[in-house]
């Protein structure tokens, strides 16, 4: 069996170090980078400031975009996990007239380029009068993310719960300091 | 409520409640019509209906001067596609590139997979998982920007190869750039079928291609690859179409020379306003991507995705 | 039980869903055709599209201060996108800070309402040439107040481009490859025209905008000859003043907005305007059709049309004022400014500058055989592809 030589275990150790290192590698740069005293981005860095938390904390657009991009992602999300929940039990649990095309039509949002999803709906939603606003942006997200529920229903419920766990824990810590009484 | 239900079999009263309930257990189908009822009705109502009228845009036209969409049948922008031989280089650009994508993540995702699956023991094979999933909780744009400062001028890259004494290589917005850059992102797409694919294949199939005399790379070549082949194949439909349809990769690391199908598309519906054009130019890449998936199909990677 | 009381909460949350967004679809009124009298009390919101460095917190937040006005700025990094916003989602703006490529295709889509001047009481003191001009007035109708004005200028790199460059040769030359950025922008054609109009005087071009299909073509063929010493071609102003910071571009066509931010940042500019003249701009604050905050709106034209804000976001910018009340102002603010914003330059000046304006086929010569600005995409496409 390949792999069954030391050589070759560990050839492919060191590939998969390798491999790991590249794909975490400009994660720590971005890291770094926030530390960076100047905004001239060259390196090496001239040393380390945390003079940008501060602004950018207080930025209020900044801010604004976060917390819409929250927003945007918790409804889409539970919107997400309850269709392609369903549409994955459908197709998988019974057979039906049409099964094998409605398992295509599904897996359509992520098998097309993106740009052709984005843009279909952009005009889609011009053409119905609607203003682009939190509700299009969910709509755009959510048809993407029904796909990739349905094709892994236990994986994507799992990985959904994580950000839901961390708001939950968010809100209790809230709570316990108070911002609630403050809003 | 005991007396109802025991009475249930024997002639109960048949609310409407009771009614439905069995009439939905007689009848499977049913059932899995009214759960597909919901995402159906998203998928035909927005989803399918937003497609269809785009690519029947794509034979209308727009006014030059007041941006209007006009309804009347026209093959202009097709035609215009195919006389301009600049909308080919693109094309073909962006197909070479997504190949390109492609066949590097494969390369890069069997021996990961490999090791991840039949070397390394449990514990770390699950923290290996993990691992793969984790940049894809971090943003997209934060992680090529990311590359944009790795590849720039004065940057880490450059600074690396000046420490060995060699020149700096100027691969900052260049195509070599997306190229790099694309692999990356698209990765653990790619990552995550091929280890289902590994994780499938039997030790009994290797055992016996040893028996069979096969050393190493011959039991690779004929018992391994033909097995986890459907899972690299659909690993490749998200590294192709994601490639394919991407304009925020050229726009962030991409120089001139750079622009991809995604870059015109975009620029046609966000900036000259010409969503005919875009339209017309869009069908590119959704036939390429018909004929993948066709291909894909028949390679049976729609099982293994 | 359980899969039917599911389908039924799922479809009870689409027509929840499906309820709501109809309920926010915008319904379009038409504008009055009759002018607003006078300014009202201000709505609480104002939406922009603007270029990057209009809506500075300097002058925003007293702004926001003194009447009530939030304001939300989308930056757009050309004429076209200004355009496409205003066309694709124009009841989401109150005004956009168009240019003169980009006024009369707005006026000409009815995406731009009719301003009253007599509510902005310091028209009267902007400079004749920008108080009515051809691009913001149509037959008397005033369809925005002016703003500021300004050139397309060489910037380079003081200690990467020797000796000191006073042509825009050196960005159609080899000197620099692969170290130069020019805008991705289709208006761009008219500087090469321009170069082209003082090195090829054969040709005949005397409008950069006016362009016969041979002068459009020669003009191409000089852009797609540069395009090999193109690092990149930048879409925002804040591309090209992270191309020069990072070292990847050391020359190329620019605004005055992105030398006066790179000086901030301590990296050595200079920016110029050539021998062969410059292109340039001239902005108005246009009102849309579909305004959510009229009065607003007004205010705002109102605050930064006086000539303190006309000085701050001058010498902010590295534009002219149109207000001519602007220049003593500017000098209390940073001494020199007026003469190095040619705030008081002579009339000579301002006809120096090839403003931008959308290429049409009707040419100022009476013939009708230059290119539309279609083409001139099409070819720009050509160009950068």
């Amino acid at each position: 069996m390949i792999g069954s030589s030391r050589s070759s275990c560990i050839a492919l150790g060191v590939f998969t170090g390798l491999l790991l290192l590249f794909l975490f590698f400009p994660i720590l740069v971005i890291v770094v980078y926030a530390f960076n005293p100047s905004n001239v981005q060259s390196w090496p860095l001239e040393g380390l400031s945390t003079r940008w938390f501060s602004p950018t904390w207080h930025n209020a657009e900044m801010r604004h975009a976060l917390w819409l991009s929250v927003r945007a992602g918790l409804i889409a999300t539970a919107i997400a996990v309850l269709l392609g929940s369903m549409a994955a039990f459908a197709v998988h649990r019974f057979r039906f007239f049409g099964r094998e095309a409605v398992s295509l039509l599904i897996v359509l949002p992520i098998a097309l380029p993106g740009i052709i999803t984005g843009m279909a709906l952009n005009s889609f939603i011009s053409f119905s009068g609607l203003t682009f606003s939190l509700t299009t942006i969910v709509i755009g997200h959510a048809t993407f993310c029904i796909v990739i529920v349905y094709n892994n229903v236990p994986f994507a419920a799992a990985f959904a719960a994580v950000p839901l766990a961390v708001m939950g824990i968010y809100l209790l810590l809230a709570k316990r300091l108070g911002a609630f009484e403050a809003l | 409520m005991t007396s109802s239900s025991i009475a249930a079999g024997a002639g109960a009263p048949r609310t409407a409640r009771v009614r439905v309930s069995a009439a939905l257990f007689r009848r499977p189908w049913l059932r899995a019509v009214l759960l597909l009822s919901a995402p159906g009705a998203w998928f035909v109502l927005i989803y399918l209906a937003a497609l269809v009228l785009l690519f029947l845009s794509a034979l209308w036209k727009v006014d030059p001067l007041s941006g209007k969409l006009i309804h009347s049948w026209t093959l202009q922008n097709f035609e215009q596609l195919v006389k301009e031989p600049v909308y080919r280089t693109i094309a073909l650009r962006t197909i070479g590139l997504a190949a390109a994508t492609t066949v590097t993540d494969a390369a890069l995702a069997v021996p990961f997979a490999f090791f991840a699956v039949r070397v390394a023991p449990k514990r770390l094979s699950s923290a290996l998982f993990v691992a793969v999933l984790i940049p894809l909780w971090s943003s997209y744009l934060v992680r090529v920007f990311a590359w944009r400062l790795i590849l720039s001028d004065k940057g880490i890259l450059n600074w690396f190869l000046s420490q060995l004494g060699i020149g700096a290589a100027h691969i900052g917005y260049t195509n070599w750039a997306m190229w790099i850059v694309f692999s990356y992102i698209w990765l653990p797409f790619m990552i995550l079928p091929v280890w289902s694919a590994v994780e499938r294949v039997p030790d009994s199939m290797i055992e016996a291609s040893a028996d069979l005399g096969a050393r190493g790379f011959r039991t690779f070549r004929s018992v391994i690859f033909p097995l986890i082949l459907p899972g690299i194949v659909a690993g490749s439909i998200f590294t192709f179409s994601l490639t394919l349809g991407d304009f925020i990769t050229p726009t962030l690391v991409g120089g001139a020379g750079s622009t991809m199908i995604g870059n015109i598309v975009y620029n046609n519906v966000g900036v000259a306003n010409n969503v005919p054009f875009a339209a017309a130019f869009a069908a590119v890449p959704l036939a390429v991507m018909g004929i993948y998936l066709l291909l894909a199909k028949r390679l049976g990677a729609f099982e293994a995705l | 039980m359980r899969k039917l009381d599911w389908a039924l909460g799922a479809v009870l949350a689409l027509m929840v869903v499906g309820a709501s967004a109809c309920g926010s679809s915008s319904s379009s009124k038409s504008t009055a055709s009759n002018l607003p009298q006078k300014v009202g009390a201000g709505e609480g919101a104002l939406n922009l599209i603007a270029w990057e460095g209009y809506a500075q917190p300097e002058w925003v937040k007293p702004f926001e201060k003194s009447s009530g006005c939030v304001v939300h700025a989308k930056y757009a990094g050309s004429s076209d996108e200004m355009v496409t916003l205003m066309r694709q989602s124009g009841s989401q703006y109150d005004m956009v800070s168009a240019s003169g490529d980009a006024s009369l295709r707005l006026i000409d889509g009815g995406d731009v309402a009719a301003m009253n001047v007599a509510l902005v009481p310091e028209w009267k003191n902007f400079i004749p040439q920008l108080q009515s001009p051809v691009h913001n007035t149509v037959n008397g109708v005033h369809y925005g107040i002016s703003l500021q004005w300004g050139p397309n200028t060489l910037l380079y790199n003081t200690k990467s481009v020797t000796p000191a460059p006073t042509s825009w040769a050196e960005i159609y030359g080899s000197k620099y490859k692969g170290l130069v950025s020019v805008p991705n922008n289709p208006i761009q054609i008219a500087d090469a025209a321009l170069y082209l109009s003082k090195t090829e005087p054969s040709l005949g071009i005397s409008d950069p905008y006016e362009l016969t299909e041979k002068q459009l073509d020669a003009a191409v063929e000089l852009l797609k000859k540069q395009r090999p010493l193109i690092k990149k071609y930048w879409s925002l102003a804040s591309d090209e003043i992270e191309l020069f910071k990072s070292g990847d571009a050391v020359i190329g066509a620019a605004w005055p907005y992105q030398y006066s931010t790179l000086i901030a940042d301590h990296v050595p500019v200079q920016q110029i305007i050539p021998s062969e003249g410059a292109t340039g701009w001239a902005d108005t604050w246009m009102l849309s059709a579909h305004a959510k905050h009229p009065n607003c709106a007004y205010k705002w034209v109102n605050w930064v049309s006086s000539p303190k804000v006309q000085a701050e976001q001058a010498i902010s910018y590295g534009e002219t004022p149109v207000n001519t009340k602007a220049c003593p102002i500017m000098e209390t603010i940073s001494k020199g400014s007026c003469e190095t914003y040619h705030a008081n330059a002579p009339a000579a000046y301002f006809d120096s500058i090839k403003f931008w304006k959308t290429p049409v086929q009707a040419c100022g010569n009476g013939q009708s055989d230059c290119e539309d600005y279609t083409t001139w995409q099409q070819k720009w496409t050509e160009v950068t592809g």
